[in-house]
């Protein structure tokens, strides 16, 4: 019977330790090289590298938050009173 | 196999918010960081120049920035307001005598991620407090409203995917220990650069690419359990 192969499942370790390096293309050629390699013969990593860029296009594209209306009015009105108090030279000097 | 990949399929929601290339590489993201950098420092220098219309944007988004991270980072959406009201003072007394406009961007948020830390430890018996996109709250006039803007998009189905993709992210978020949430905040969400996060953080850069790799596989990780 055939035993773990150990020697994939330390490509995979070595594939998760560089994954953010990789999606910043932040590595050496030759190491992006051989990662590519590792994500044609497995599927599980491939995987995880498709699930973290849906993450992080989620992040991107879902991430903000708007401010709420009511939230948005008071922010306004704050900044409308600072003005309003700050006599208008003022707010003109370097 | 060493590693659990989770659930190998995101159903629809997977289809609905990719929708372009993925778009951290390295290069893309940092050219979007000095873009979004350079804008609030041509902001700043407007501001310098005696616009008050300037003055009104710049005091508008720092306190939208506050707003965002007091909700993203420090969980405390409801003491927003203070965090609010601090960036707005401080970058009406700052922006006018900044010398280098291009730093106001990292200024602003170290001085909101100041104001969240002191409005936490004041608080520090009391457990975080998401809110949820879900929560609803009542206005000052009575009326229910939600955190987030609903989407203006005529697809039913597509807003409730949006919908619920928005807040198992908000969730997940909030199951990330705060010192990688920070980081992936600032880094995913608010765009900053890697030298911007390092300054804001005041640490090393490769300390923010560390922190940052872990806080995306633990994002990954909830996000697909949630």
């Amino acid at each position: 019977m055939k035993g773990p192969d150990l020697d994939h499942d330390h490509r995979c370790a070595d594939f998760l330790e560089r994954l953010s390096r990789y999606l910043d293309d932040d590595l050496p050629e030759a190491e992006r090289s051989a990662i590519e390699r590792h994500l044609h013969d497995c599927p599980c990593c491939g995987d995880v590298l498709d699930s973290l860029k849906f993450t992080l296009t989620a992040c991107h594209e879902k991430g903000r938050p708007t401010l709420p209306r009511d939230v948005r009015q008071r922010a306004r009105a704050r900044v409308n009173d600072l003005l309003r108090q700050v006599p208008q030279k003022k707010a003109r000097t370097r | 196999m060493i590693h659990a990949p989770g659930k190998a399929s995101h159903g629809s929601d997977r289809q609905v918010v990719v929708t372009k290339s993925h778009g951290t590489n390295h290069l893309e993201e940092e050219n979007r960081a000095t873009r979004e950098g350079a804008a609030y420092a041509e902001l700043v220098r407007a501001v310098q120049a005696g616009d008050t219309h300037a003055m009104e944007t710049l005091l508008m988004r720092a306190q939208e920035v506050a707003y965002r991270f007091s909700l993203l980072v420090c969980g405390r959406a409801d003491d927003a307001d203070d965090a609010m009201q601090e960036a707005l003072l401080k970058t009406y007394r700052y922006a006018v005598r900044i010398r280098e406009p291009e730093a106001f961007r990292a200024w602003l948020y170290r001085t909101v991620r100041n104001a969240c830390l002191i409005g936490r430890r004041r608080k520090a018996h009391e457990p975080d407090h998401f809110v949820s996109l879900d929560d609803t709250t009542t206005d000052v006039e009575g009326r229910e409203r939600q955190v987030d803007a609903v989407d203006t998009g005529r697809d039913p189905e597509l807003q409730a995917i949006n919908s619920s993709l928005r807040s198992r992210l908000r969730r997940s978020l909030a199951a990330v220990p705060r010192p990688y949430r920070v980081v992936v905040v600032l880094r995913e969400i608010e765009g900053l650069s890697t030298r911007e996060v390092a300054e804001v953080m005041g640490i090393s850069e490769a300390n923010v690419k560390t922190r940052l790799h872990r806080a995306r596989l633990l994002l990954r990780e909830h996000l697909e359990t949630s």
